[in-house]
């Protein structure tokens, strides 16, 4: 009997001694208790949460850390795998309320202006009609202005490729200057230009950065846009690739009043030539909204891949691929069943 | 009789312990990366799992060895540990790059070291992230840093820093795929108030400039690139709202007057914000 108690206690304890090894082993160290029960300064206190009509209010962003309660920010945590669960990772839901279509992001006009120190009124304004360019880009027109207190005055104005001094601009209107980069003898990558514009009292400097790529697909002709067998949205199209390898294509998808929807992607691995690449929207994104209509794919981007996953090519085009008219019921009803997902979702515990 | 009392207690008891410490071990592992430094040790003081990078590459460069290193810490966390990062600064724009690429190429390369830790990462705790850059480092790339400024801010060009629409990492990403609370700061004291005057007049026109209109920033950073604005825009109060790039992901979390873009990197508290206790 008094072996069988021994045997017992014995397991007993080293469960305990086990179960508080693996707990001291996932805290992160003691610590002080600074700041934790720190009253809020009055800086946050008088902060007022100003609402307006078009924007989002985080309720929470005003709170001294000891209010950010664990459990509450891992609901939050939660909420969001919850919301994606229903997706596959390809295709992605994209409110027009609260975010933008990336593409058409990444390949906006770049505007910039710079004051200057002395805050005498003196501005220099840099204007490109893109980020990105490829060899089929000859010759790109950039556009500078030079102002002080809002009025075109004529400065001494100098261009920097790659802080490598080019040339001196003389302007074309009263404080208007035109450049126009010589993308036929640049190389491919990104490149920086820096404007140093000389006012009566100081010097203002700008800069912009531009990427030059090579040519390596182009589309070639729409096929298809249609809902398949499984109810997922198809667009089907033909390019040309100049290259061999792995390449992503990305889309963005827009209801027939131009309102964005999402985004898909995919990866394929071509030769040479003319391919036959389709991009897929998983139907239960149009489902969900139970919206009919005719759908647009907008924007494409196409880039080749690595083997450290970065990118190149940047090959965009607005491409305006129609379905013909769907009705919402002929998309994919069936939620994905994101494994991953659900496997995060498993971790989090809720009491 | 008493024999079964002592064995059903203990049962019991090891039941219960085995709850509790389940419960507790759901907390998560976390990991701590650094931001743009020319001084890598210490930087969180002395909290643990701190990776250690050379801050001074391009996002492309530098992010997979920073991936390989937070591999090596999670090695460290207890197996099935949900993994929660928490990256500063431009330590954020290596991780957004990390999980993004990771998210996005999960089922084509599943053994990519991205990949690896997007799946193992349940969430991220941003603090004064560099989504986007900052004109700091504009004038640092084009050689036009004062000494003084150069000794406060740093003087190794990273474009990835600069206001650049090619080099930031919401150029080359865009959603994590993994849930993001943000961090952010108004406060831009600090280095006697230059930087925070210089980002200031970043983007704000002569006419705004004079109606007193600043573009907010933790004085090293714009608060549209701590917030992960999709755009590089004019955010002239503390509490100006902007459109995520991919709002699926994004949260904005906690909003601090009382700490610049760094002095609270030792304070544990506010590092390790959220975390049960």
């Amino acid at each position: 009997m008094n072996k069988k108690k021994n045997i017992l206690l014995t397991l007993f304890s080293l469960v305990i001694l086990l179960l508080t090894y693996r707990n001291d082993s996932t805290k992160s160290g003691t610590y002080e208790k600074q700041g934790i029960n720190r009253r809020p300064s009055s800086a946050i206190e008088k902060t007022e949460v100003r609402q307006k009509s078009n924007q989002v209010q985080s309720p929470e962003s005003n709170l001294p850390i000891s209010n950010h309660n664990f459990l509450s920010n891992r609901k939050r945590t939660k909420e969001v795998y919850q919301r994606m669960l229903t997706l596959p990772s390809s295709t992605q839901p994209l409110d027009p309320r609260s975010t933008v279509d990336p593409l058409e992001q990444k390949f906006k006009a770049q505007e910039k202006s710079v004051l200057g120190s002395h805050h005498q009124g003196n501005e220099l304004v840099a204007r490109i009609p893109k980020s990105y360019f490829s060899k089929e880009d000859i010759y790109v027109p950039f556009h500078i202005k030079t102002l002080t207190e809002s009025a075109p005055v004529n400065t001494t104005l100098q261009i920097l490729i790659n802080n490598q001094e080019t040339k001196e601009l003389n302007p074309i209107q009263t404080g208007i200057y035109q450049y126009h980069l010589p993308l036929a003898t640049m190389k491919e990558g990104s490149h920086m230009i820096t404007i140093i514009a000389k006012f009566k009292n100081e010097e203002v400097i700008n800069q912009l950065h531009f990427r030059l790529d090579s040519n390596l697909v182009r589309q070639i002709k729409s096929n298809f846009a249609d809902v398949d067998a499984q109810g997922n949205l198809v667009f089907s199209n033909d390019y040309e690739f100049f290259e061999a390898g792995p390449y992503l294509l990305e889309g963005t998808l827009y209801t027939e009043n131009d309102v964005l929807i999402g985004k898909a992607q995919t990866i394929f691995t071509v030769t040479p030539g003319i391919r036959t690449v389709n991009l897929e929207f998983y139907g239960y994104l149009i489902h969900q909204r139970k919206e009919s209509g005719h759908f647009n794919l907008k924007n494409i981007q196409i880039n080749q891949v690595d083997e450290n996953l970065v990118t190149r090519g940047n090959y965009v085009k607005k491409i305006n691929q129609v379905t013909p008219y769907l009705k919402w019921q002929q998309l994919n009803s069936r939620p994905f069943e994101n494994d991953l997902i659900q496997e995060k979702l498993s971790l989090i515990n809720e009491d | 009789m008493t024999d079964k009392l002592l064995v059903r207690a203990t049962i019991l008891g090891i039941l219960v312990l085995i709850c509790t410490s389940s419960l507790h071990a759901q907390d998560g592992c976390h990991i701590f990366i650094h931001g743009y430094t020319a001084h890598q040790f210490n930087y969180f003081g002395d909290l643990p799992r701190q990776v250690l990078w050379d801050s001074s590459e391009e996002i492309e460069v530098s992010a997979p060895k920073v991936a390989r290193k937070i591999l090596e810490e999670m090695e460290t966390c207890p197996p099935g540990e949900p993994i929660i990062l928490r990256p500063h600064s431009y330590g954020v724009a290596q991780v957004h790059y990390i999980l993004g690429k990771g998210f996005q190429f999960q089922d084509y390369y599943p053994e990519h070291d991205f990949v690896l830790i997007y799946k193992r990462t349940l969430e991220v705790y941003a603090y004064t992230g560099a989504y986007h850059g900052t004109p700091l480092m504009d004038l640092v790339c084009s050689n036009r840093v004062t000494a003084a400024l150069g000794s406060k801010f740093g003087k190794s060009c990273v474009r990835s820093l600069t206001t650049s629409y090619i080099d930031n990492v919401f150029a080359k990403v865009a959603s994590p795929g993994v849930p993001t609370h943000l961090i952010y700061s108004s406060n831009r004291s600090g280095a006697l108030g230059t930087t925070g005057t210089i980002i200031a007049s970043h983007m704000v026109g002569f006419l705004n400039f004079a109606k007193g209109i600043r573009n907010q920033n933790d004085n090293t950073l714009p608060i549209y690139a701590t917030r992960a604005c999709a755009e590089k825009q004019l955010m002239p109060e503390r509490d100006s709202n902007c459109k995520k790039l991919d709002s699926n992901y994004f949260i904005d979390f906690h909003h601090t007057h009382d700490f610049n873009h760094t002095n609270f990197l030792k304070m544990k508290d506010f590092m390790q914000m959220g975390h049960n206790e």
